[in-house]
């Protein structure tokens, strides 16, 4: 049970117990005012009742055409938090707001060995549409798995038709 | 014509391209010299020249780049490329409003220029110019109608309201700002959701609810998203209660574990119904759904919250047989704790002894059993959490003995539970379960050291973090507890290392550098504190730079709703109470770290100290840090207080640095002209604060003739014990004193040099017991306060000494004019010199004194008191304690002999 509402800068100050956790990265401000400022309505937070940061999403709407999606850029939920479905909320607000935006499909990129959430993502309705090779820095590289989900407005379901070969990064529009 | 121009700029672009790639890489020598080379060809060319000057600028050559941008300027450059450039450079000088200056000439040269215009719209957003910003919009919607450049403009006059006083907003700018959407609207202009945001906002800000509600019924609402919940709110706000009521059933209905919208929905129902019908509602949600959502649970507690002082409830079962209902129910889950205790204190203390029964009942692990699942050591780690919210660790429930029983049970609990969970069955990413346990047992360990002063509980703790933290490498908890042991026992050495593997950065230094920067000079490890002031300075400043960006991308992007909180962004991280501390920290550590009276003069010179207006403005400083990070389960306090005491650790912060900065201004006001009067007002300011608002703001801290009241590790520690240390020992009042005579007679006299030889904080205190586990934190935090004043008070002399010399001279010149004077002058002289070797040489003595303290420290041999069977753990504990009271050491000692070669000087 949370309360879901829109990421403010006055979070910035207070999501630690969310972002000390290793898995999460903490970025420079820029990137976080960044997409405050272009995309606001795709950066929420859930609260917990006594008011601590519980999770947080963040995303945008990019592409032209029948590549307009919304892509989910970090997902985190505090290891105090995990296992009550909040991961599951978190993406399907992103999910309704691509809707409203009247977008194709929803994507997300995730490392291959990040088992358990490749699984989350597969039991919400994403599918791995393509392998991006070396996509994550590091020693060595590590392959991204781009996962996606079709909307509404994709009759046809052509956005979740996979690849059959991997691709770089370079070559990802 | 215009593809001359065209291939004029494509010529340009081409030989100017490698000076840019240069200053991109940051080879600002080679940038200089492709500047150079073009400018040989064509020396008017103004975009290279401005790239020269950027380019001198990173190189350190303000002067030059300044002659060349000053140059260019007179010219009224209007070509965007040079004009960019020059932004940069400005930006980096910190000289924002420049900015401005060239683009509304190059405006006035060109004024038909859409880009220049906009660029010149964001200088002032830059400069928080909201007239300036209304005028640039308006003229650029009038030679471009387009909707965002009108919506800039009436957000430039919604700024100017938030930022004027009430009644001029509310009468004149708020309505401008109405009227001008209105215009649009009747124009059927609006097209974006950000647009009737902005609506909505001036609505809002005139508390205009009953407009805003219609504008979320009509035609507009087509635009927005969640428009249901926000017309939920202004029927709560507008008293419209059944209709409020039932706007939030439907939202629940819609959403049945979004708690915000229970809370309202009680807010609004009990206004006019029953609680037993609200009861009703809440238990109808929870058959109907089919997954078990917690919030309808938690509402019930809600509702009793609400209607406990008015009315009782009928047919409602005991509120601890609901607790006990939602802890069966939701046990498992870490959340649990938090939740149920939101709503403890609906209970009486008998009331919550019935409630830890009955739970104990329902996890069903003997008072000597363990738990044989990882579930049932969850519900058995949320049970002993609420055990020591409701009281039962602490007195009266718990005495010494019984504590230290506790701490065993929890050490044999941790035990056990991690063979439940072994390392190999866990993602190393995830949290040991039994890691709760620890924690808790730490909290005690951490009560016993405070009330009994053995130091063999903080080493026990930290070997149990220690072990922790191998199996449960993730968990960040058992990292901040460890650091704040490591501090108790004045190991800095090993808590900076433990604060290394949190991996904190950017924002974070700011919200959590509390936990560790603070300290680590006071307890010694003064090169450490150096890089890491250095680099939190460094993020503040860069933040600086570019927080004006966000804010013009906020208007690129139309997104009105952030601008404000943008500004108060940079308001906040500007105004960093921990900034502040930092930079004056930082100043005082490079200052006493001068060996001559050149370096200390040239180190005041490029600080820019203000000795006249308040360089600190501390109503206006925020305290940003995050204290709830550091976990703890504390029973509530009777009255309310806050258990973490932000308000009085934030006052010991704002005390520390107003002395801190006023010996800061001490030091510059030796040099400065009226030296006499400053140094009167300073030492006159120091001395208030230590006589008056320190002891008071202290007091809090103390009980029972302790002065160390606050055993509790949720309290930050840094603030109250540097403001103790230097209050005790002492080192305000000296240096004020010291000061002050210094205001009086130009030298040093007879009592003030009686003071210093007396004053504690010119002493180290006795070392540490031998051959028993000790806390180092007092012995350490002496000895740098002493190697601190040493350097300071030295610097003093140093300062006021050189300052003598040149009026010297220069009265020695007029002894021509009158002999009796001259001899009376060099009497003083002689007086004067000799004071100031008779306080060289006690200052030396003081620093052999350390000096050889310290040496004999050096050989210390810690001991941790734990057992053997703890073996290869004791060995890092031991190293890392060893380790770091050697770098104290050294450290404070190499500090000691750079005091002592300044001092040379003195003598001489």
């Amino acid at each position: 049970m949370t309360t879901l509402r829109p990421f403010t800068c006055n979070d910035l100050f207070k999501f630690n117990n969310v972002n000390l956790d290793p898995l999460t990265e903490t970025y420079g401000l820029s990137f976080y005012t960044h997409y405050l400022a272009h995309w606001p309505e795709y950066f929420q937070v859930a609260e917990s009742p006594s008011g601590e940061i519980m999770g947080y999403i963040m995303g945008k709407a990019e592409g032209q055409g029948e590549n307009w999606h919304g892509h989910i850029t970090a997902l985190t939920v505090s290891p105090n938090y995990r296992r009550l479905g909040l991961a599951a909320m978190l993406i399907e607000f992103l999910e309704k707001v691509s809707e409203k935006k009247q977008a194709y499909f929803v994507d997300l990129f995730v490392r291959v060995s990040n088992k358990v959430a490749i699984k989350m993502y597969q039991q919400l309705g994403y599918i791995v549409y393509r392998t991006v090779l070396e996509y994550y820095n590091g020693n060595p590289d590590e392959d991204a798995f781009d996962m996606r989900k079709a909307l509404s407005r994709d009759i046809k379901k052509k956005s979740v038709i996979p690849l059959t070969h991997p691709v770089r990064p370079e070559e990802i529009d | 014509m215009a593809s001359k121009t065209r291939a004029d700029n494509t010529v340009n672009e081409r030989r100017l391209r490698p000076i840019y790639d240069w200053l991109d890489n940051g080879n600002n020598k080679k940038a200089l010299q492709e500047a150079d080379k073009v400018l040989k060809k064509q020396p008017s060319n103004q975009c290279a020249r401005v790239l020269k000057a950027l380019a001198l600028l990173r190189l350190g050559k303000e002067n030059e780049c300044q002659t060349i941008m000053d140059k260019v300027r007179s010219e009224i450059p209007y070509e965007d490329c040079t004009l960019q450039v020059m932004s940069i450079c400005y930006r980096e000088r910190h000289q924002p409003d420049k900015i401005s200056e060239v683009y509304e000439a190059a405006v006035k040269v060109d004024p038909s220029n859409e880009e220049l215009l906009t660029h010149l719209f964001m200088s002032y957003v830059r400069l928080g110019d909201y007239k300036k910003q209304q005028q640039t919009a308006l003229a650029l919607y009038k030679l471009k109608p387009k909707n965002p450049y009108y919506f800039w403009a009436v957000m430039s006059v919604v700024m100017q309201a938030i930022h004027s006083d009430r009644k001029l907003a509310k009468e004149i700018t708020l309505p401008l700002a109405e009227r001008m959407v209105l215009k649009l609207i009747k124009e059927g202009k609006l097209e974006a959701e950000q647009e009737v945001q902005l609506y909505l906002m001036i609505l809002e800000l005139q508390g205009k609810s009953e407009e805003m509600l219609n504008v979320l019924s009509g035609p507009l609402a087509s635009h927005l998203s969640s428009v249901s919940q926000h017309k939920a709110a202004l029927l709560l706000k507008l008293k419209r209660f059944p209709e409020a009521a039932n706007a939030y059933k439907e939202l629940i209905s819609e959403n049945v574990d979004n708690w915000t919208y229970y809370q309202d929905y009680l807010l609004a129902a009990l206004e006019f119904q029953k609680p037993e019908e609200c009861l009703n509602f809440l238990s109808k949600i929870i058959t109907s759904s089919e997954k078990k959502f917690r919030a309808p649970y938690l509402a019930k507690f809600e509702l009793l919250k609400l209607t406990k002082s008015s009315q009782i409830i009928q047919n409602i079962t005991e509120p601890i047989d609901l607790m006990c209902q939602y802890f069966s129910q939701f046990g498992e889950k870490s959340c649990v704790v938090g939740d149920l205790r939101l709503y403890l204190h609906l209970l009486t203390p008998t009331g919550k002894q019935d409630l830890i029964q009955k739970i104990e009942e329902n996890v069903g692990v003997k008072p000597e059993g363990f738990p044989i699942t990882v579930q049932q050591m969850q519900r058995h780690i949320h049970l002993e959490q609420l055990r020591r919210i409701c009281g039962f660790h602490h007195p009266p429930n718990s005495d010494i003995n019984k504590q230290k029983q506790l701490v065993e049970r929890l050490c044999k609990l941790y035990k056990k539970g991690n063979e439940l969970c072994p390392i190999q069955d866990r993602l190393p990413t995830d949290f040991c379960p039994a890691d709760s346990y620890i924690l808790l047992a730490t909290h005690l360990l951490h009560e016993l050291w405070c009330n009994t002063n053995d130091a063999v509980y903080l080493y026990r703790a930290m070997e149990l973090l220690e072990r922790g933290l191998l199996s449960s490498p993730a968990n960040f908890y058992i990292k901040i507890l460890l650091i704040r042991i490591y501090l108790e026992a004045g190991i800095i050495g090993a808590a900076d290392h433990v604060f290394t593997l949190l991996d904190v950065k950017h924002i974070q230094l700011d919200s959590l550098g509390y936990l560790h920067s603070p300290l680590l000079a006071p307890l010694g490890h003064l090169s450490l504190a150096s890089i890491t002031l250095d680099h939190t300075t460094k993020f503040f400043i860069a933040n600086y730079k570019d927080s004006a960006d966000h804010l013009t991308f906020a208007y690129k992007y139309g997104s009105f709703v952030k601008i404000q909180e943008f500004v108060e962004l940079k308001e906040r991280l500007e105004n960093s109470l921990h900034f502040v501390m930092t930079n004056v920290d930082k100043m005082l550590l490079e200052l006493s770290w001068c060996n001559s009276s050149t370096s200390l003069i040239s180190t005041l010179d490029n600080m820019d100290i203000q000795l006249i207006e308040d360089s600190v403005r501390l109503n206006s400083l925020r305290d940003n840090r995050d204290l709830e990070v550091v976990p703890g389960w504390e029973p509530f306090t009777e009255n309310g207080q806050d258990i973490r005491m932000q308000e009085e650790t934030r006052m010991c912060m704002l005390r520390l640095l107003t002395v801190r900065d006023l010996i800061l201004k001490i030091l510059a006001a030796c040099v400065a002209p009226d030296s006499s009067s400053l140094l009167k007002r300073f030492s006159n300011e120091l001395k208030q604060l230590d006589n008056e608002q320190i002891p008071l703001i202290l007091q809090k801290f103390e009980s029972e003739g302790k002065k160390n009241k606050s055993c509790r590790m949720l309290v930050p520690m840094d603030a109250v014990e540097r403001l103790r240390e230097a209050h005790y020992s002492e080192q305000l009042q000296t240096i004020a004193r010291f000061a002050e005579s210094l205001a009086q007679s130009l030298y040093p006299d007879f009592e003030c040099i009686q003071m210093l030889r007396v004053s504690p904080c010119l002493q180290t205190i006795d070392i540490p017991e031998k051959r028993i586990p000790m806390s180092f934190k007092h012995f350490l935090l002496r000895a740098s306060t002493c190697s601190e004043t040493l350097a300071i008070i030295s610097a003093i002399c140093t300062l006021c000494a050189t300052q003598l010399q040149p009026k010297t001279s220069q009265k020695k010149n007029k002894k021509k004019c009158n002999k009796q004077i001259t001899s009376n002058h060099s009497l003083n002289d002689n007086v004067n010199d000799y004071s100031w070797k008779e306080i060289a040489m006690l200052l030396e003595e003081r620093i052999q004194n350390l000096d050889s303290i310290l040496t004999e420290f050096e050989k210390y041999q810690l001991h941790t008191g734990l057992s053997n069977d703890e073996d290869d753990l004791r060995v890092t504990i031991i190293k890392h304690g060893q380790d770091s009271l050697g770098q104290s050491c050294r450290s404070l000692k190499s500090r000691a002999q750079i005091t002592l070669k300044l001092l040379s000087s003195l003598k001489s």
